[in-house]
């Protein structure tokens, strides 16, 4: 949707000294400038106050690429909603009204939004961070050891390390559904040896019972479901993700189980690996987790930034994946995946909270759905776009000059054609929203958007 | 009785198999009490009765039925019937249906597990085996080396209303040249005896390579029959399932213009593909050329997905099935399979099967629009003919034309049982399945005592097979020829 390249040019004129807040990233990547942003005009003109120069650096339109913006607020974690545009743009935001022209929403960031109905293309409700349920480790006494495995533990900056052939074990709680994240690190030329053992009920080591297990190690990596009754191992996952493939000797792992469906998804350093069914009906009901290290030549393993979270509903990704259905109807998915098509009428205060009014052809009254139960919004699209395919927002970007994407804190990210920077704001045109005001801190990056003109005039 | 046959001298459409593996042509002239299979051929003088007990299948007129019944609608049992009708009442007790094979029918509610009015979304571009036409054997550039080293290809042989694979080594696949759409469901029920090693390959043009060309090329060194790099060659620009017992793996396949085959894993493979042990699973396979969109469901459950067309731009990949065609090849060595009852219709995109939204409190109804569905209970049809449904946000009424499918709380069901003895079952077109004992009829009607909704005289007009050897084991239901 956003493309950006490394232009040519650059002019800098350099003097003076100043407290830097702002970066700015010039064209070719190396080149960059500290300063405090003053404006950006309709023709891309960036002002700079700089200590390096006596006078506001002006750099021309395509000299730079992005602007960081270092004194920043964090994301306003009240935003549980969150709006998709027509052209792509993205909002974190509180939602405060919806009737039939409009969708009214506040942010820290950009305070209170009146956004007319057919610029928005959906809405997601109740996004909420996975919460933390427990970050560590924080100490060897949290955790259980037995006797002389004690021995071939250490704990250090926040590190449990293990010598050789140890385990330790302790109970965290774990939700049902949860994110299990942790980083394991091994010694140069040593093969690492790692079992972790979780939903597990700790129960006396050598009894089958129901857990999982991930495995790493020489051979590569595999998850295994151990049952109580019946076939004990079944294997879900095997991977050929040897130790050697890991050249800095770490590997960073997440893990996300969802007991209620019985579902795992496994990262490691951030990328996908998988996604698979646990085959056996009774899921592991336990609540712990079991670290087994066995190194040969008795090696060193640590482990780090082990958290475990609760995790959050995914409906929002399931339902943004599926087809967009009739363009000339609003569509309302329920948390518990019903669907229904029709008319969006508005939202409504009851004696319980709010909900949205939603009018199906099926009915012969509206119906009414607490906000609690809504998970996502798609808005009817009117006039153009009728072939059933979402755009990709290509076609949304501002009309002549390379325009700028503002990403704000939480998230949001808007398109917008022209930027004035004052003290504590930033004023913004928006094509779709009109004239914004933010706060200064609520903006995370400014990065410039190429468009086709400007491609073919590189070329 | 002594029959005196004459080859070739029957002008009867029908085919008769036994269970010992004999075969007849002739004519189906009914059934009688006994019961007794009644047949006749023109080379003989009266119609002969055969033990039904000694009969696995006939099928009628091969494998077309004389009438059409014009609708796809029907009431699925939970004993496995597709009952083809007009759904005219439903009630707390029972669901009132209105067949042209059978007349008016009431089913016990308990007994039914889903309504389809309007099932698989759109129109049925293939239904069978029936007969062979249709149906290619392909072998790829490799059989002329191969046969000179004496490795003779297997065959797939059909039978009934299956192709069955040999056995032999694998690598010759069966496949049909046409008939999927851009957004195509391709279902099937798969049955194995021994590992189970199959490729599926799907929306495959099945582009050929010159064996000369490839031979010159010095390419042939690696293309071996049955092995993996093998699947371009006899597919072309296609996509290809390989489906094991406990894995799955999806591929790319294509063929470049130097006639090279290429052939690339499709990331997002499933590991928890999990086959029954009791050698036989339907499978339902859906895919949308425009979306890049491939689902899997194995007995109606969702497994697997993949998403062709997503993700970094870097990363996206075009769509690789470039044809209308599909097929079957077994890869493995003594890996005996039967693939039967094919459907490829028309995907109105519903993302899940009903099935696999099914949940024991609430029935489950999908739209015919393929996107909207609700969970709920249904109370009824009322005097427009609408299903009355109370949902958990409100009271709805949909038009019958509008519904998808219907799925009934898995509570209210009753438990499903096995077969009784001297039950057959009645095949129509295109998906009608009717279980029951034969009590008698003629040619062209054949009177059956069902479990689910009594007697009911069955119009074999609408007919294209007869089943007569039932059973769950899979052995018993494997044509001993094969």
């Amino acid at each position: 949707m956003y493309r950006f390249k490394w232009l040519a040019i650059g002019f800098l004129v350099f003097g003076g000294s100043a407290a830097p807040a702002d970066e700015l990233r010039l064209s070719g990547g190396a080149d960059r400038l500290t300063g405090r942003v003053l404006s950006i005009d309709r023709d891309g003109v960036v002002e700079l106050a700089s200590e390096l120069s006596a006078e506001p650096i002006r750099l021309r339109r395509d000299a730079v690429e992005m602007v960081r913006f270092n004194e920043h607020a964090d994301g306003d974690p009240d935003a549980d909603a969150r709006v998709e545009l027509r052209n792509g743009d993205l909002l974190p935001v509180v939602v405060k009204d919806l009737d039939e022209k409009s969708l009214t929403v506040e942010s820290r960031e950009s305070g209170r939004l009146t956004i007319p109905r057919d610029a928005v293309r959906y809405l997601q409700m109740g996004v909420r961070a996975n919460e933390v349920v427990y970050s560590g480790p924080k100490s060897l006494d949290e955790w259980v050891m037995e006797g002389p495995e004690r021995e071939r533990w250490d704990f250090r900056r926040g590190s449990l390390l293990a010598e050789g052939e140890t385990r330790a074990s302790k109970d965290l709680s774990l939700p049902v559904k949860f994110v299990l994240r942790f980083t394991l690190e091994w010694e140069e030329k040593q093969v690492p040896g790692f079992e972790l053992f979780f939903a597990d009920p700790l129960s006396e080591p050598g009894d089958p019972t129901d857990r999982y297990r991930l495995r790493f190690g020489g051979a590569g990596l595999d998850v295994i479901r151990e049952a109580s009754v019946g076939k004990r191992y079944n294997k879900l996952l095997v991977l050929n993700r040897t130790p050697n493939r890991y050249p800095d000797h770490t590997l960073r792992v997440e893990i996300q189980v969802d007991r209620r469906a019985g579902k795992l998804w496994l990262f490691l350093n951030g990328e996908l690996e998988g996604e698979f069914v646990d085959p056996i009906p009774s899921v592991p009901g336990g609540s712990g987790v079991t670290l087994v290290c066995n190194t040969p030549n008795d090696g060193t393993q640590e482990i780090h930034d082990f958290q475990v979270l609760r995790l959050a509903d995914d409906a929002h990704r399931r339902h943004r994946a599926e087809e967009r259905g009739d363009l000339g109807q609003d569509h309302l998915f329920s948390r518990d995946d019903d669907r229904w098509g029709g008319r969006l009428l508005g939202m409504a205060e009851r004696k319980d909270g709010r909900v949205f009014r939603f009018m199906s052809d099926f009915q012969d009254s509206p119906m009414e759905v607490p906000e609690s139960e809504v998970a996502t919004l798609f808005f009817a699209e009117s006039g153009e776009g009728g072939d059933g395919q979402a755009d990709d927002g290509e076609d949304g970007g501002p009309a002549g000059g390379g325009g700028w994407v503002l990403r704000l804190q939480g998230g949001g990210v808007l398109q917008v054609e022209r930027c004035e920077f004052g003290e504590t704001e930033v004023f913004a045109e928006h094509p779709l929203l009109g004239e914004l005001r933010f706060g200064r801190d609520g903006v995370a990056m400014l990065e410039r958007e190429m468009t086709d003109s400007t491609e073919e005039d590189e070329k | 009785m002594l029959m005196m046959l004459t080859a070739g001298a029957c002008s009867g459409g029908d085919l008769m198999r036994f269970t010992n593996g004999d075969q007849l042509h002739g004519s189906f002239m009914g059934m009688n009490d006994g019961p007794g299979l009644v047949w006749r051929r023109d080379d003989v003088g009266e119609p002969v009765e055969f033990k039904t007990t000694e009969v696995r299948h006939v099928v009628l007129n091969d494998g077309r039925a004389r009438k059409g019944l014009g609708s796809l609608a029907y009431v699925g049992l939970v004993n496995g019937d597709r009952v083809p009708g007009r759904i005219t009442a439903i009630d707390g007790d029972s669901v009132k249906l209105e067949t042209l094979w059978g007349g008016e029918l009431r089913l016990p509610r308990d007994q039914v597990e889903l309504l389809a009015p309007n099932p698989l979304g759109g129109r049925v571009y293939y239904h069978g085996p029936f007969v062979k036409e249709g149906w290619k054997m392909v072998d790829g550039p490799w059989q002329e080396e191969a046969e000179e080293e004496g490795l003779e290809a297997g065959e797939w042989a059909f039978s009934g209303s299956a192709w069955y694979w040999d056995g032999k080594d694998g690598g010759v696949a069966i496949v049909r040249e046409s008939g999927m759409v851009d957004r195509s469901v391709l279902s099937f029920d798969l049955a194995w005896k021994n590992r189970l090693s199959v490729a599926l390959a799907f929306h495959a043009d099945f582009k050929t390579v010159d064996p000369e060309e490839v031979k010159d090329a010095g390419k042939r060194r690696n293309l071996v029959r049955g092995e993996v790099g093998s699947l371009p060659y006899l597919f072309g620009n296609s996509y290809v399932l390989q489906i094991y017992s406990n894995y799955l793996m999806l591929y790319r396949t294509s063929i470049d213009e130097d006639g090279r085959g290429r052939l690339d894993r499709v990331r997002a493979n499933n590991n928890n593909f999990r086959l029954n042990e009791i050698g036989r699973a339907h499978i339902e396979l859906r895919c949308n050329r425009h979306a890049g969109t491939i689902a899997l469901f194995l007995d109606d459950e969702f497994v697997a997905q993949w998403n062709e067309g997503e993700g970094m731009l870097q990363e996206r990949m075009e769509y690789a099935g470039k044809g209308d065609g599909f097929g079957f090849v077994v890869q493995g060595d003594d890996a005996p399979v039967r693939v039967s009852d094919v459907i490829v219709s028309e995907w109105n995109g519903m993302p899940d099967s009903a099935r696999s939204l099914q949940v024991e409190e609430y029935d489950v109804v999908l739209m015919a629009n393929g996107t909207d569905r609700y969970a709920g209970t249904v109370d009824g049809l009322d005097e427009d003919g609408r299903v009355v449904f109370e949902g958990r946000h409100g009271k709805f009424r949909f038009p019958l034309d509008d519904v998808a499918e219907i799925r009934f709380a898995g509570n209210g069901l009753a438990e499903r049982s096995d077969e009784a003895v001297g039950e057959m079952k009645v095949r129509l077109s295109p998906l009608g399945v009717i279980t029951g004992k034969p009590l008698g009829g003629d040619a062209g009607s054949l009177h059956l005592a069902s479990a689910v909704f009594g007697e009911v005289a069955v119009d074999l007009g609408y007919a294209v097979m007869l089943d007569l050897a039932l059973t769950n084991n899979i052995g018993d239901d494997w044509d001993v020829s094969f």
